[in-house]
């Protein structure tokens, strides 16, 4: 076989290639030379993809996607007319290649192909029962999947036919097609909404934005045009990325030209444009997109060259403000450099740099932080500000695996930190100040209900995280199963506030016999350096003496983030194992894990009761 | 007829998309000898050929187009 590009391309020369003209050709040449590429001591998210039409040039748009992400895939597609098959049946090749993501991808058109095409020959009762058919056919594929394996789910949903077949009555009556296959989506989402780790890929509105080629389909059974490989696999990149937890946490704000128009220092709060009326209607909506994602957990910054009590005076008193101060987690308002201001946000709120997204309407400005900051997501405002909801509403990178209370609660809990850290400044000593915060934890073992929550952690902690190994709710759940396994989690409170779940940690059996290993141990950062983290060891220790086990190793996997953590163990008294070794070991028993004094009350599962604290 | 610069265009699709040296891409090259040509990189060929050069091709046309002389010939009458 010739060459088509140079050996010693790199991955990511690779895919801005890609980027500079996206076409059919370029992505199913960049996958085929990106498999070649990625290192295989990377382990690949796996993707099996069930389907009944041809879907092939897709896997190379995923594969593509998946790297611009950081996420190496490896994608599997099953047969034309197996989808069913290879799900429920234990002997297939779907579940020998333990797939991290099942993407179910099935027409309607070849699944209930009468139905579809010849719809108005059916009676209504037929009509009904083939609806219920495809319904119960698609719960049974997902039950058995979810029964054999710990994969994320995306099914898609179906397209609605391309055009109305009973004229004006097609909108209209409930019996139609369209409102059949609306009705079956809906069945859909109430099955995706019952389970954790499952998502819809709305196919409905994507065929109607990008239609089917009616020639490729017939001709081919390919239906898909270059504009719907475009969006469809953008689809799934958001699934890999929710999934692997690299959303993005923080939405900055710039406030002249972006919250309103004009400039707060020289026309002053009456010559700004904001208000029901358009130009200030523009910028009302931004607003207005802004709030509903701090609803989303969200958190909302401002970054302005200003003077600070301009834009006060702006919040406090302009009656057509949607934000109020109350809604925001942080905010520099000087004349320091946006670069400068960025990095101060991220470390006020506890947050890598990679958690922020910067919203400015100067080009030069974003163009600036984009140079200095590249891990920061600029969004640069279109020159119209009647496209500024739009832009803030097609950010696709906030996207959680699951919304927890504690995502849509991250704004007050921010709060209640900030409350901390000014009580924190009246104290003399860090003790009595802990004493002052009257601090509960509670261990708890995980449940169906805490374990979204946990594998959230284990996706999104970074710094306190020993180990940084991610998991899904699915294989939590799975894992903790096994014997020999305990999956713990705690929860901190204290006069200011419920933090909520906070940490986890995962005993697994060791290599040794007797010997329990720390899979997992980690907190999150809004919590650190209060004690929490012994309370979380301690615990940790006591049960797996509780499951029998003699000796406890701790093992530190160090990463970009979390060289804070690295001498947790030794600190705490456990003993190298070998020269220049990251895990080291404690026999049971025999040290002192001790918990903070300055906590009020500690609570542990029922079989674990507080007494003497020793390991 | 198609211009050279056409012509490298269309040749550099036919490396990406089967793995071939563009130079070594001329009349002969069909279906029938090029080892990742099958039925799917077919239908994905024409595609990115419609997709590079803004054409689009018939039904009648798609049945012919089974080696890289009949695509040159197809699309320099569509260029035209």
């Amino acid at each position: 076989m010739g060459r088509w590009r140079e050996d010693d391309v790199v991955a990511d020369e690779l895919l801005a290639w890609v980027r500079e003209k996206p076409t059919v050709s370029r992505y199913l040449a960049a996958a085929r030379e990106l498999r070649v590429k990625t290192p295989s001591e990377r382990r690949r998210v796996r993707i099996a993809m069930l389907r009944n039409f041809t879907v092939e040039p897709l896997e190379a748009y995923l594969c593509v996607k998946g790297a611009s992400a950081g996420i190496a895939v490896d994608v599997r597609v099953g047969g034309y007319d197996t989808a069913m098959r290879d799900s429920l049946m234990t002997e297939s090749w779907l579940f020998d290649y333990q797939p991290d993501v099942v993407i179910i991808a099935l027409s309607l058109e070849v699944l209930a192909p009468t139905f579809f095409n010849r719809f108005l020959t059916l009676s209504a009762i037929e009509a009904s029962e083939v609806a219920q058919q495809v319904a119960s056919s698609i719960r049974q594929m997902v039950s058995s999947i979810r029964a054999r394996t710990t994969a994320t789910l995306a099914i898609h949903n179906f397209a609605l036919p391309g055009r109305p077949l009973e004229g004006l009555l097609e909108t209209t009556s409930m019996t139609s097609l369209t409102n059949r296959i609306r009705s079956l989506n809906q069945e859909l989402v109430a099955l995706a909404s019952g389970m954790r780790d499952v998502f819809i890929v709305d196919f409905e509105r994507l065929a109607e934005r990008a239609p089917v080629d009616a020639r490729n389909w017939l001709m081919a059974r390919a239906p898909f045009t270059p504009a719907i490989l475009e969006e469809l696999s953008d689809v799934y990149a958001r699934i890999l990325r929710a999934r692997a937890g690299s959303s993005r946490k923080v939405l900055v704000l710039d406030c002249d030209g972006t919250i309103w128009g004009g400039i707060i220092g020289e026309d002053g709060i009456s010559g700004i444009r904001l208000g029901e009326a358009y130009p200030g209607s523009a910028y009302v909506g931004l607003q207005e997109a802004a709030l509903n994602l701090s609803k989303r957990g969200v958190l909302l910054a401002l970054c302005s060259a200003n003077n600070e009590a301009d834009v006060d005076e702006v919040f406090d008193h302009h009656p057509s403000m949607v934000l109020r101060k109350s809604d925001l987690s942080a905010k520099r308002v000087n004349w320091a450099d946006k670069a400068t201001n960025l990095r101060a946000i991220a470390s006020d709120l506890n947050v890598g740099l990679d958690s922020l997204v910067f919203v400015d309407d100067d080009p030069h400005q974003c163009e600036m932080v984009r140079t200095m900051l590249p891990a920061v997501l600029v969004v640069e405002l279109p020159p119209e500000p009647t496209a500024y909801r739009a832009a803030i509403e097609s950010l696709d990178c906030f996207d959680a695996a699951g919304l927890t209370d504690e995502d849509r609660r991250r704004v007050e809990l921010y709060k209640n930190a900030q409350a901390r850290e000014a009580a924190r400044e009246s104290f003399s000593s860090l003790d009595d100040y802990y004493r002052s915060l009257e601090m509960v934890a509670e261990v708890g073992r995980i449940d169906e209900i805490t374990a979204t929550r946990m594998a959230q952690l284990t996706q999104k902690t970074n710094q306190f995280n020993l180990t940084t190994r991610r998991y899904t709710a699915e294989q939590l759940l799975a894992l903790a199963r096994r014997s020999g396994v305990e999956i713990l989690s705690i929860r901190v409170r204290d006069r200011f506030g419920d933090a909520g779940l906070v940490g986890v940690s995962i005993i697994a059996p060791g290599a040794d016999d007797g010997e329990a290993e720390i899979d997992t141990l980690l907190l999150s950062c809004r919590v650190l350096g209060r004690g929490v983290e012994d309370v979380l060891l301690h615990a940790t220790a006591r049960q797996a003496k509780e499951l029998g086990y003699r000796s406890l190793r701790g093992t530190y996997v160090p990463t970009a983030r979390n060289q804070a953590v690295a001498t947790f163990y030794p600190d705490r008294g456990f003993h190298p194992q070998a020269e220049g070794d990251t895990s080291w070991m404690v026999t049971l028993g025999q040290v002192e894990l001790a918990v903070p004094a300055w906590f009020a009350t500690i609570s542990f599962p029922s079989n674990l009761s507080i007494g003497a604290v020793t390991g | 007829m198609i211009g050279a610069a056409e012509e490298v265009r269309l040749k550099q699709i036919f490396a990406e998309l089967f793995e071939l040296d563009p130079s070594t891409i001329d009349g002969t090259t069909s279906i029938d000898n090029v080892e990742r040509w099958d039925s799917l990189q077919h239908i994905s060929m024409i595609v990115s050929v419609e997709q590079e050069f803004g054409v689009r091709f018939s039904e009648e046309e798609m049945a012919e187009l089974l080696n890289y002389e009949r695509v040159r010939a197809t699309l320099a009458r569509k260029l035209a």
